[in-house]
């Protein structure tokens, strides 16, 4: 890029409204056509020029970006305005390889066109960041192109090998989410022969289809009687794990261990159902364990810690809102809750405690006990068998910062499991 | 009227040499006056002291009645064009006691007990212009303390001075809903997760930043109504952060912002949608984000696209269809766009109603001009101050004068038809008065049935005469309606008919329907119609009724149909061919073939027969098929029957066959069967039967190979009425043929 373009943006920066900035790079479809000739990947920067707020911002960093990086690459823009059809920006995006719903974002293309690699949000904001990044793409830009064009043009199994090859090239997230390459693994490896479709190509919707099938003794469902072939399900999450490099290998791959993990887990839940048999039930809270342990704060580690939860026959629900919601229940078997009064308390006395439905009804409350500090100091007036939503307690003086509960028996028994409502606690003597 | 608003009518007065009405035309949306100069009488500032609300409106009542309520600003200026002195007393006094009154006394006293609320009720009655905002939101929270309470919660959050009242407003109203949504389930949510004053803070915020959707600044308490929240489904509020944060799109595209959410069942942990239990890992979350990592179906990727618009400051809404869930997007004002096969369907949001598209566009032209949206409004504070006052006639003056300014506001017009029936509207002053109303309602007619139905009483007491000119009008405003399949008109005419006494009369406004929607509209009511018109009639044997009907409608219909209205018509007759067919009507089979053939040509293109043709064929008269499918095109089916050709194509079956009736029984030579271009290899096995009953069959031929075009010769001195071709394929197959010509002596 020229000084001169350079000091013209900034310049238009400077004198147009904050978010009216453009960058100077060509045109994605030139800049396409550049790199082709060049054979230097593309890197394109995917912004707004007319609705992005912090538009000029960006910009200038991308213009700095460009200017002092040094990069053997080509750069261009794709300025995603308003004003267009959804079938121009579909069309677009088609071209680029990926959807973008979260701007701006910064994407690089192989010299031949093909989708390598997509950032998004404070990387795209401070492009300097990404120099390492795709500086360590750049050398592997030749052989992922070639790999690619391998598997276009071979077919069975060894355009699915050289789909998986060109993708281990590439940041693992990212070939989860090649349409294209996974696309060809899928259609000339079904089976999983070469292990690539489970590494690359199997979201957890393929996965549970494959494991109800065997559950279910094929697509049609052939086991009678509710049998079901939960050990041969079981065998064939293990084997894949195992066999496609799932189990072992780099950290990039623990969001799709967890996957595995929770579909091993679907396999031990639904045996534990159907038998309730605790060692079937162990084997979920396991592997469950096992799932969560891998990354506490990937979305396979938050819901397989919730899961543990609901099925953990030893947990209990805290509730500290005043205000129960579908997430605290548990459906068709009963959990212990402990509700936080403590604010609600005015000395001793004899307390109302009440649950109030605001939505569904059908959640049975019983066992209502009075607890402070864990430890039980008075019982609800009802018996401790009856589903019951008012009861009364009659509340010894507690002192200051004392923690003081209602402890009580639940489950939910409405079919969409999304009984909520309100807790009261009210001093009536 | 107390000192301080004397002093500030005279005020008004000598300063007033532009007659109200020009100095509505040049300023109309000039906000009510500010406190300071309306003012409230001493008599309810010290009602409003003690929290005692009855004595408030008492003390409003005697007020008004002492300054007396003009009956009609309009009518006042047009006789002697005086100033309109004290409007801004008489209208500050007029809110105060709308507020109270929607709100309720006994509410508003149980309110008042706190004395914090009572400082709010306080400062709130004294703002004028926040009240006009409030009342003039479309739906204001109706005997509930909602509305006040956010109100308050707003204002004591920004310590006595709200800075966004149409924000706080909009709030309000769709926690609170009104007279005709009571019970908003967004008011059952944990007041935690769902909190309108973390949204208030949230908008203000956003927009101090000035991130949102440019409009966002101009959007009236009504519009902010679609942003704020979704009442009847909505999510938390951290999802509105969270979709700020992470869907950022060209303005004009969040009609598929729903996409960023992973189409998905079951959910990561194999929970299927259905089950309860999908959401169950992520709860913890806010749906926006458990959406968009988790997935979902219909319902959770529209309610993203919902959100992520919202969070941007434009006005979206989710919308439930049959079997469906999908979304709309506003970017201007008037201009809904779907999102995943939206906008129509059951609002999620709305003010008047919530079938979409009828109720979102009676809303918009409701409320498309500011100017005269708030002269309606405030001709509706005084009118119901009229009421209260027991002055009826005033009263109607004042919600005319509402109506000439918002002629379609239903909230309003339901109030002056109460009125009119309670104070004796006669069947022919209901006539005029209807006759007056409908033309402006022009594109509006669903708006504009529902209307009529407050006078009932009125119109049932006409005489058939004056209900047909009436019901006939109606067809002509709801045939000139844009249409959509979420618009039904059966119950109109359904109803139009019991009301009739005559059955003469019943077939002339068939006739009149008929006629309205033949040459106008996309032809989507008129395909309801006609499917009515066939169940009730054909389907019950009066055919000759229908088809005096729809000749006579006919006989005056325009010609032929194009682009998308052609399409619409080429369905609407399809299905009542296929319901003439099965009805086995052969006179309404003729009719409609003969009009739809007019009206919406079809696009067969039928081989050429190879055979030669004897002298004699035989009129068909009707045709039925033992099923229809997507594929076929019943308007050419009455060509089948016919040297030209048709087309006509069954779904899936063992067994599907096609019969022809001839208009009278004959000796039959023969008959011709030729299959459609294409899929030759389908109808392999096939035989030919007569029958003279329509109910016993002689086999005349069969083959295991039927040709293209399969000409078969019946056994000699053959009667027939009937003909039938049926197939017989080993797995289920589609059958289609372009003729059925049946060869008679």
């Amino acid at each position: 890029m020229s000084i001169r373009s350079i000091t013209f943006s900034l310049l238009l920066a400077v004198l147009t409204p904050a978010f009216a900035a453009t960058v100077s790079f060509p045109d994605f479809h030139q800049a396409k056509q550049q790199a082709k000739t060049d054979n230097e990947p593309l890197l394109i920067l995917w912004y707004g020029s007319d609705w992005m707020q912090d538009c000029a911002s960006v910009v200038q960093a991308w213009e700095k970006f460009a200017n002092d990086g040094k990069l053997p690459i080509v750069f261009g823009q794709y300025n995603d305005k308003t004003g267009q059809t959804s079938d121009e920006r579909r069309k677009n995006q088609n071209e680029i390889g990926i959807e973008q719903y979260d701007l701006p974002a910064a994407v690089l293309l192989a010299p031949d066109g093909t989708l390598m690699a997509t950032w998004n949000g404070k990387d795209v904001r401070k492009p300097e960041g990404l120099a390492k990044d795709v500086a360590a793409l750049i050398p592997k830009a030749e052989q992922f192109m070639k790999l690619a064009a391998t598997a276009r043009d071979r077919g069975g199994v060894e355009g699915a090998q050289a789909a998986g090859a060109a993708l281990k090239l590439i940041p693992y997230a990212d070939a989860r989410r090649h349409k294209e390459l996974t696309g060809i693994i899928n259609r000339k490896d079904p089976d999983n022969k070469t292990g690539m479709r489970a590494l690359f190509a199997m979201d957890h919707q393929a996965m549970y289809k494959e494991i109800n099938n065997i559950l279910n003794g094929g697509p049609d469902g052939k086991l009678k009687d509710g049998a079901r072939n939960f050990d041969e399900a079981a065998r064939y999450v293990q084997a894949t794990m195992r066999n496609s490099g799932i189990e072992k290998g780099n950290k990039a791959l623990t969001e799709t261990r967890q996957q595995w993990l929770a579909g091993l887990a679907y396999v031990y839940r639904e045996k534990f159902k159907a038998t309730k048999d605790e060692k079937d039930r162990k084997r979920l809270l396991d592997t469950l364990a096992a799932c969560v342990k891998l990354n506490p704060k990937s979305q396979y580690g938050i819901g397989a810690a919730k899961y543990h939860h609901y099925w953990d026959p030893k947990s209990f629900t805290v509730i500290d809102n005043m205000f129960y919601n579908p997430g605290d229940q548990t459906h068709n078997f009963e959990k212990d809750w402990h509700v936080l009064v403590s604010k609600s308390m005015d000395g001793s006395g004899t307390y109302e405690f009440e649950l109030v439905p605001r939505e569904n009804g059908r959640l049975i409350t019983r066992n209502f006990r009075l607890v402070v500090n864990g430890r039980e100091v008075a019982k609800a007036d009802a018996a401790p068998d009856k589903d019951t939503k008012k009861v009364t307690f009659k509340v010894p003086a507690v002192k200051k910062g004392d923690k003081v509960e209602v402890w009580l028996t639940a489950e939910c028994r409405d079919g969409w499991f999304g009984c909520s409502g309100e807790i009261k606690m009210t001093k009536i003597r | 009227m107390n000192a301080k608003a004397v002093i500030a009518a005279l005020g008004l007065l000598a300063l007033g040499t532009v007659p109200t009405h020009a100095a509505d035309n040049a300023a109309p949306a000039a906000p009510a006056a500010k406190a300071e100069t309306a003012g409230l009488p001493k008599s309810v500032t010290s009602a409003l002291d003690k929290g005692d609300f009855n004595a408030v409106r008492t003390a409003l009542l005697a007020e008004l009645k002492q300054m007396g309520v003009p009956e009609s600003r309009a009518g006042l200026e047009l006789k002697d064009a005086r100033p309109a002195a004290n409007d801004d007393a008489v209208n500050a006094l007029c809110m105060a006691l709308e507020v109270v009154d929607c709100t309720s006394p006994e509410v508003l006293n149980e309110f008042a007990k706190d004395k914090d609320h009572q400082k709010f009720l306080k400062a709130f009655f004294a703002d004028a212009e926040w009240q006009e905002i409030y009342l003039g939101c479309g739906l204001v929270p109706y005997h509930n303390d909602w509305g006040v309470r956010i109100l308050y919660d707003v204002w004591k959050e920004e310590k006595g001075a709200v800075k966004n009242k149409p924000l706080a407003v909009a709030l309000a109203s769709c926690w609170g809903g009104g007279e005709t949504w009571r019970d908003v389930p967004i008011q059952k949510k944990d007041p935690s997760k769902y909190n309108p004053v973390r949204r208030y803070k949230y908008f203000q915020r956003q927009q101090a930043k000035g991130v949102l959707y440019p409009g966002f600044r101009k959007l009236k308490a009504w519009e902010l109504r679609f942003v704020v929240a979704i009442p009847q489904q909505d999510w938390d509020d951290e999802s509105y952060e969270w979709a700020f944060k992470h869907v950022n799109m060209p303005w004009d595209q969040y009609g598929w912002a729903c996409w960023h959410a992973p189409y998905t069942d079951p959910s990561k942990f194999g929970d299927s949608v259905q089950s309860g239990e999908y959401n169950l890992p992520f709860s913890d979350e806010s749906w926006a984000e458990a959406t968009q990592r988790n997935g979902g179906v219909c319902g959770a990727l529209s309610h993203y696209g919902t959100v992520a618009a919202m969070a941007h400051g434009i006005p979206a809404y989710t919308v439930g269809q049959p079997g469906h869930c999908a979304y709309a997007v506003r970017l201007k004002r008037g201009e809904w766009t779907g999102g995943f096969g939206g906008p129509d369907g059951g609002m999620h949001n709305y003010i008047f109603g919530n079938q979409a598209p009828t109720s979102y566009n009676l809303m918009e032209a409701v409320f498309k001009d500011d100017a005269k949206i708030a002269r309606a409004y405030r001709a509706s504070f005084r009118a119901r101050a009229l009421e209260d006052l027991g002055q009826d006639q005033a009263a109607i003056g004042a919600w005319r004068e509402a109506l000439d300014a918002s002629p379609m506001h239903p909230f309003f017009r339901k109030a002056l038809h109460s009125l009119l029936v309670k104070t004796g509207m006669g069947p022919k002053e209901c006539l005029d008065y209807l006759m007056e109303t409908l033309p402006k309602y022009k594109g509006h007619g669903v708006a504009a049935c529902n209307m009529m139905d407050d006078l009932n009483g009125p119109i049932a007491a006409m005489d058939d005469a004056s209900k047909l000119k009436l019901f006939a009008e109606v067809h002509r405003i709801v045939a000139e309606t844009p249409a959509s399949w979420a618009v039904k008109s059966e119950d109109t005419i359904s109803r139009q008919f019991s009301m009739l006494q005559s059955e003469e009369a019943r077939q002339q406004l068939l006739a009149e329907a008929f006629a309205a929607y033949m040459d106008a509209g996309d032809g989507t009511i008129f395909g309801q119609i006609l499917e009515w018109a066939v169940k009730t009639y054909v389907q019950s044997g009066r055919d000759d009724v229908f088809n005096k009907a729809f000749a006579a409608a006919t006989s005056k219909a325009a010609g032929a149909a194009t682009g998308e209205r052609a399409k619409k018509m080429s369905q609407a007759y399809g299905k009542a061919i296929v319901a003439a067919e099965q009805a086995r009507s052969a006179a309404a089979f003729s009719a409609l073939s003969a009009a739809a053939l007019k009206t919406c040509p079809p696009d067969v293109r039928p081989p050429k027969l190879q055979a030669q043709l004897p002298p004699g064929i035989g009129k068909g008269v009707l045709f039925r098929m033992s099923t229809t499918s997507g594929f076929d095109d019943p308007v050419a089916h009455s060509l089948v029957l016919t040297p030209q050709g048709g087309r006509c194509h069954t779904d899936r079956e063992a067994h599907p066959h096609m019969i022809v009736e001839l208009d009278a029984k004959a000796t039959v030579t023969g008959c011709l069967v030729h299959k459609v271009p294409g899929n030759e290899g389908r109808m392999k096995r096939a035989k030919i039967s007569t029958s003279t009953d329509g109910a016993t069959w002689f086999d005349q031929e069969k083959t295991d190979n039927m040709p293209s075009e399969w000409v078969v010769k019946f056994k000699p001195g053959t009667q027939a009425k009937w003909v039938r071709i049926e197939f017989d394929n080993p797995q289920p197959e589609f059958a289609h043929i372009s003729h059925f010509l049946i060869f008679t002596k």
